[in-house]
């Protein structure tokens, strides 16, 4: 049963009220669409690489920073600046061990870690001059999800559902996927809500055929007699619903139907047997397992389903250079993970035509210093003045780079976008402005940019 | 404007609260529009004012701007403040970029105002309390208490009877799930109904309010707003031990705490004069602050970040505002200036935690453990003493040296125990110098002092029992300083000559590769040597440093700094200082150590017993200053504390200074907005909505009052009532208008029900979902208290967090606890809680939200937990029923208080048949048959709309 048709029968008059609840579908900010100018994506995928990947060895080839390998920072770089662990006076700077080369029709250099993201550059949009507020990967997560370092915010996700809601009839319209060894740190409130109604907030879809909590039938309740329970509960509350006439009950009844109907779509969802084995090849999907490249094609069905907002952790980027966290061998695995697998992502929204008005976005919270951080291996800090992230589709432009850093690579010297500017413009694309997308909660008009932000323009395509 | 345009803009406009009125209202109809539209930029925020004109403050007004003024009374057409809003596109207020232009009604309110006299008065939720008559009404039987004056006053204006009195199986069922959460038992019904004397209602609901179960059911909304749960949260997430906390609010909630003493201990109770174990745990209330335990945090940001959180929460909870905005710039719409928020900060600035460790926490002990605690505290109390002989005998013709400012460089907080000892806790730095500030003592002065005697003691805190805080337990003192100055704050320090240094231990390690580390060390600026004691930790050693001159007989303060620039944390973890004449190299008699040993061995004798996170102040005090733009990197200037100007319309006897003052200034039976925002919490839980809707919100563009004269009257009532939530809870559940029936009156127009021409239907809260089904199937357990529990949860839930936690599932009783008791993990919410909007504990929370998603249709249909009471239901209904008809409708009043009808009864018993039928296969046994047949019946009967409903 589609949404349409509970709407036309169902028998019990459902009003508005009720359908407006589920899901967030079509319950929005102004009762239905807050567009505020035509949109040039309907939807985002969120690649988000949790721990914070080294921009320097993956994107950011340094020819200064070969060069000064081993020499104190210059004081100007780091004078009055925070760092996590590194004493930012005594560390050296490091050269990248990685090989980089020229790709693509726009010379975009990419690290050898990357091969497959390497041959999509024409479709991407880097941004190498992202920084941020936050310096440990909390707080930095809750910034780059919720444009605040505490607590208490609502998502990305969730504005844009407040916002423009979902086309998902019969599945949630902001989903978390998540792989690696953990989930990433901050847990639930980087999808939450927030001050915005529950509705809103992201659900963590787990991994396995049980993408839900209770999705299943309980142990022993057959198909049938799971249909008998929800006719005799929908005919008890439809008797009450008859003799109160109270709207709430309506919407009850509805989420009932909707819970019945998630239980055949979410499993359906998740059976990859239907993909050709050709779509398995491109995203390198070699068993049903979890995994960073069964999520991006899960992304792809989702939003194909009318999901409007897709976020994809992938943890484990952390390489400070302890045992398990270095530039070595750490570094390369978590590259295999998720290259070929971000690559297909695009190529296969490309070929499927939903490219255009799709948004992905590949990136972590922060990014790694210059300087080395040598424990037992050699890692690199944390580093909030200048990453490199990448956008493709939904609007920006393909084949595209945006910003430069210094030559170490410490501070953008042109094209800074700050976390607030990259937030302002996701909305933007998705046809909202940041400066009027507002919830009242205690007395103030709260904005995902709070009072900051601006649209980066230059790389509108 | 076109006629479309201006109508949208009406209807963004605040209505008048009542219609049909025609005398303007200042505070209804007036400072509204001022707040929606002007204050932003001529409010309270000095930093966005224009024109250095102001709308918030009545001598603003009319003041003489040079030559005009805003308001002249009675003339708009003279008044700045018209001309302004309605003059050319060009001049007109306010600018089109600064928002939305006032629609023609509210110039419209601002000129018959102005007409009027233009009389400003005072913000209603901040002005003093207000001398309230309840109002005549026509219809006096329909009244049972004045709040029902209040109600039907307005009703009747409106020409709209009260809904009638609701059924009584549906009242018992509401007021027990509103003031117990549970809900009655089908024998509790049966007798309400029997009870045809009067006041049979006012029975259920004393034997209610005496249930200690009562103080489980508020203690959970009071604990929304404390932010408890049992972890740190951030990313790392450990658990914690707080439930001691959580179970002195239930015992504070039954026991009928007033409210100032409930106020005073949670805020301060640690500053009352000789507090008790429980006025200590009270205190944790600040503590359920979170802890970012991740590697690389900062501790002085985390310490800021709590406080701020303090600050907000303690605005929010009993100012009903949100004072945050202050944080970074003086408040655009309320009266708070960003120097009263940082007044309000300074009275939590003061407390020992901080960082990422746990800071003080108390030991709770029940009862069983109290008189073997009495004995294990006497016979301490004897070792104790003993120990200060040994310790007095060995330092005999020296005067113990008591600082008043004791600083550990690098993040460690020096303690000064009552032994004079001072104690190196928080963060255990690298190196660290320790500045020890304080007068000469008394006495001192016999014979001159000369030296200064530098006892490092033993504490069973350290490792190997120290004295110091290295991994080893030993420390290196790599420099003594000391200064003296005569009186008087300007009098100079002068640094005094150190002639000797002598010991009674040095360590000496160099045959098996150590170092030597001889006591004179320390009188060279040499940052690798200096006095340390290995290999003998665990016992108590005694620097002397002589002084080339004795003191003065002018001087009146010393201090002493122990620099310990070794590294590796070889810094002093417990210590204490005396100062006396010269004499020959220490020593240390057998009996001190012999004494301290002693009383060690005695408390390894103590039982571990759980701990609760208290506020304890801080012996040195912190300077606290104003953070520029809210960051605390950039610190401004310095500012003492004190209480919001707009708020503090009554006098405390004092200056205030500590969280103590600050606590009883909220708890004031005078601080009508606290007395206001409490009560109009207690209504929001009893009618779902408060009587202002913006509970968070008392400021100046929140809500208004439905009934403003209620609320008043509510509020002088609990203050009259002795602060007792008990008795005001009484009163509300007793009045006429509670007891209305909850069926929706759509033609009524009023879908939020702000007139209160009925009770509310709402779905229960999510603890509340849980324990009923608990309540249904006979399993729950009812015992009070205790450490949290951990109820059967799907698999996999710690599949998003950074640590997976070991949930076990209880088994026995803790396996059927009421919901309350369920383990809070910050970074993963028991999901059933979660699901039913229960808040994640991070921020407080004033008001939970109420979804109704088809993720609740899930979990209540399909969990394994729910699958669990459904059985027990089952058995229960078999048991206590014979034959279909009985059992079913068993299982009704069970679930809904009710029988069912007709109607409903046929629709169960064909899902019985079909169930029945579906079971009956070959070999089934009947016994099973049934079993399966009615476990589904339960299942039913837990997922019906009305069974997660109060109506």
């Amino acid at each position: 049963m589609t949404r349409r048709e509970l709407l036309r029968g169902g028998g019990v008059g459902l009003g508005a009220i009720a359908l407006a609840q589920l899901l967030a579908r079509d319950a929005s900010a102004a009762d239905g669409d807050a567009r505020h100018h035509p949109a040039r994506a309907k939807r985002v995928i969120y690649l988000f690489m949790a721990g914070a990947p080294s921009q320097l060895e993956l994107f950011e080839p340094k020819d200064t920073l070969q060069r000064l390998d081993g020499e104190p920072v210059p004081a100007s770089f780091v004078a009055g600046k925070r760092f996590a662990f590194v004493d930012g006076a005594h560390a050296k700077l490091m050269g990248t061990k990685r090989t980089f080369a020229r790709y693509g029709e726009c010379g975009a250099q990419v690290s050898e870690l990357l091969p497959h993201t390497a041959g999509i550059v024409d479709e991407l949009c880097f941004l190498r001059g992202v920084h941020t507020n936050e310096i440990n990967h909390g707080p930095a997560k809750l910034f780059m999800n919720t444009g605040f370092g505490q607590f208490g915010r609502p998502s990305l996700g969730s504005w844009i559902q407040y916002g423009i809601g979902s086309e998902a009839d019969d599945l949630p319209g902001f989903v978390v996927l998540t792989s690696g060894s953990r989930g990433p740190r901050g847990g639930s409130p980087l999808w939450g809500n927030g001050f915005l109604a529950p509705r809103y907030q992201g659900t963590p879809f787990r991994s396995g055929a049980e993408p839900l909590i209770d999705l299943e039938s309980p142990a022993g309740v057959s198909p049938e007699a799971q249909r008998a329970f929800f006719d005799t509960v929908k005919d008890l509350n439809t008797l009450r619903y008859e003799a109160l006439g109270d709207e709430e009950i309506a919407a009850r009844i509805a989420a009932y139907e909707l819970a019945a109907r998630m239980q055949t779509s979410a499993p359906e969802l998740v059976d990859l047997a239907s993909e050709p084995e050709s779509v398995r090849a491109l995203y390198g999907l070699e068993h049903d397992r979890p995994s960073f490249a069964r999520n991006c094609l899960l992304a792809r069905r989702l939003i194909e389903r009318g999901s409007r907002f897709v976020q994809l952790y992938h943890t484990d980027w952390d390489h400070h250079g302890d045992p398990k966290n270095h530039l070595g061998e750490p570094l390369e695995a978590r590259c295999r993970e998720v290259d070929r697998a971000s690559a297909a992502l695009v190529i296969d929204l490309r070929r499927r035509g939903l490219l255009d008005d799709t948004l992905v976005i590949w990136g972590g919270e922060f990014g790694r210093t210059p300087m080395s951080e040598v424990r037992k291996f050699v890692g690199r800090d944390h580093h909030i003045d200048a990453f490199t992230m990448w956008l493709a589709g939904g609007g920006v432009k393909a084949g595209f780079s945006h910003g430069e850093t210094d030559e170490i690579g410490y501070a953008p010297v042109t094209g800074g976008v700050h976390v607030h500017d990259l937030h302002a413009t996701i909305l933007h694309l998705l046809g909202m402005d940041h400066e009027r997308l507002t919830f009242r909660f205690q007395g103030r008009d709260y904005r995902l940019t709070d009072v900051h932000g601006r649209v980066v323009k230059e790389i509108l395509a | 404007m076109s006629a479309l345009l201006s109508a949208v803009i009406a209807t963004l406009s605040p209505a008048p609260a009542f219609g049909g009125q025609d005398s303007i209202s200042f505070v209804r109809d007036v400072r509204p529009i001022l707040a929606e539209h002007c204050f932003a930029c001529h409010g309270p925020d000095e930093g966005q004012r224009q024109a250095e004109l102001r709308f918030d403050r009545a001598e603003d007004f009319t003041r003489d701007l040079g030559g005009y003024r805003a308001v002249v009374p009675g003339e708009p057409e003279e008044s700045e403040l018209y001309l302004l809003v309605t003059a050319d596109e060009a001049e007109r207020m306010p600018p089109r970029k600064a928002g939305e232009r006032l629609a023609r009604e509210s110039i419209d309110v601002l000129r018959r105002w102005i007409e009027a006299g233009g009389v400003w008065e005072p913000h209603w939720a901040y002005a003093p309390f207000r001398t309230i008559a309840a109002p005549e009404v026509a219809d006096e039987s329909w009244v049972r208490n004045p709040i029902d004056r209040f109600v039907l006053a307005r009703l009747e204006r409106d020409g709209i009877a009260p809904a009638p009195e609701a059924d009584r199986r549906t009242l018992i069922r509401r007021v027990a799930l509103d003031l117990v959460g549970l809900p009655p038992a089908p024998e509790e019904v049966a007798a309400f109904l029997a009870d045809d004397g009067r006041g049979a209602y006012g029975r259920v609901v004393d034997r209610l309010l005496a249930s200690p179960h009562y103080g489980e059911r508020w203690a959970r909304h009071w604990l929304d707003l404390a932010r408890y749960a049992d972890s740190h949260g951030f990313t790392i997430d450990q658990g914690r031990s707080m439930w001691p906390y959580r179970d002195w609010v239930v015992d504070a909630i039954n026991a009928d705490l007033p409210f100032d003493r409930f106020t005073i201990e949670q805020l301060a109770g640690d500053l009352l004069p000789e507090p008790t174990n429980a006025q200590l745990v009270a205190t944790g209330f600040h503590r359920n602050t979170q802890i970012n335990q991740e590697g690389g945090a900062k501790d002085e940001e985390n310490r800021v970040n709590a406080v701020i959180d303090r600050v907000n929460t303690t605005g929010a909870v009993w100012l009903g505002s949100t004072v945050g905005c202050a944080q970074c710039h003086s408040h655009k719409f309320d009266p708070l200036t960003q120097i009263e928020y940082y007044q309000l900060f300074a009275f939590f600035n003061q407390t020992m935690d901080g960082g990422v460790t746990l800071g003080p926490t108390t030991f709770v002990s029940d009862e069983s453990t109290w008189e073997w605690l009495a004995r294990y505290e006497a016979g301490k109390v004897g070792l104790e003493r003993a120990l200060h002989e040994a310790e007095t005998a060995a330092a005999v013709g020296w005067t113990l040296f008591e600082p008043d400012v004791a600083r550990g460089e690098n993040g460690p907080e020096l303690l000064l125990e009552a032994d004079g000892s001072l104690l190196s806790v928080g963060q255990n730095p690298q190196t660290s110098v320790y500045t020890l500030e304080g007068p000469v003592p008394g006495g001192a002065g016999e014979g001159g002092v000369g030296a200064v005697r530098i006892e490092a003691l033993p504490s069973h805190g350290l490792k190997a029992s120290g004295p110091g805080r290295s991994g080893s337990g030993n420390f290196v003192i790599s420099r003594v300083r000391v200064y003296a100055r005569a009186d008087g704050e300007d009098a100079a320090w002068r640094e005094l000559e150190l002639a000797s240094a002598s010991a009674d231990f040095e360590q000496d390690t160099r045959s098996t590769g150590g170092g030597h580390y001889p006591a004179t060390g320390v009188l060279v600026d040499e940052e690798r040597t200096g006095w340390a004691v290995s290999p003998r930790f665990g016992e108590p050693h005694v620097l002397v440093v002589t002084f080339a001159e004795p003191l003065r007989a002018s001087d009146r303060r010393v201090r002493l700094e122990l620099h310990q620039s070794f590294g590796s944390q070889h810094v002093l973890g417990r210590f204490r200082i005396r100062l006396g004449a010269a004499r020959g190299v220490p020593h240390v008699p057998r009996a001190w150590p012999a004494a301290w040993t002693a009383l060690e061995e005695h408390g390894k004798t103590r039982p571990s017993l759980p701990t609760s996170m208290v506020m304890r102040e801080r012996a040195a005090p912190r300077t606290t200053r104003l953070f520029r733009r809210g960051s605390f990197l950039d610190p401004g200037e310095r500012v003492e504390p004190g209480f919001p100007e707009a708020w503090n319309h009554f006098a405390l006897d004092a200056v205030p200074r500590t969280r103590l003052d600050l606590a009883r200034w909220l708890g004031h039976g005078e601080n009508a907005l606290a007395h206001r925002v409490t009560v109009n919490r207690w209504w929001q839980q009893l009618f779902g909505l408060g009587l202002v809707a913006t509970e968070n919100d008392f400021g100046l563009r929140g809500a208004a009052p439905s009934h403003p004269d209620l609320l008043e009257w509510l509020a002088r009532e609990h203050v009259r009532l002795g602060f007792s939530r008990k008795a005001l809870h009484r009163v509300i559940v007793t009045s006429a208008t509670y007891r209305q029936s909850s069926t929706p009156r759509p033609k009524l127009s009023d879908p939020r029900n702000r007139k209160l021409a009925r009770q509310a239907r709402l779905r229960i809260d999510a603890e509340c979902v849980r324990d009923a089904a608990l309540v249904a199937s006979g399993l729950l357990q009812a015992k009070l208290g205790g450490p949290p529990v951990q109820p059967p949860q799907p698999d996999g839930v710690f599949a998003f967090t950074q640590s997976v936690k070991n949930w076990l599932p209880s088994e026995g009783e803790d396996r059927y606890r009421r919901t309350l008791y369920t383990r809070i993990w910050r970074s993963s919410t028991y999901p059933f809680l979660t699901t039913f909007d229960a808040p994640a504990a991070n921020v407080t929370c004033t008001r939970r939200i109420r979804s109704n998603t088809a993720l609740q249709a899930l979990v209540l249909a399909n969990d394994a937990m729910m699958m669990e009471l459904a059985r027990g239901l089952a058995r229960r209904v078999m048991a206590e029923a014979e034959d279909d008809r009985a059992r079913i409708q068993r299982a009704f009043e069970v679930c809904l208080s009710r029988p069912p009808d007709a109607a409903e009864e046929a629709l169960v018993a064909r899902h019985v048949a079909g169930e029945r039928r579906r079971h009956t296969v070959a070999g089934a046994a009947p016994e099973e048959v049934e079993r399966r047949t009615w476990t589904a019946v339960a299942r039913v009967l837990f997922n019906l709309d009305e069974f997660v409903t109060r109506n």
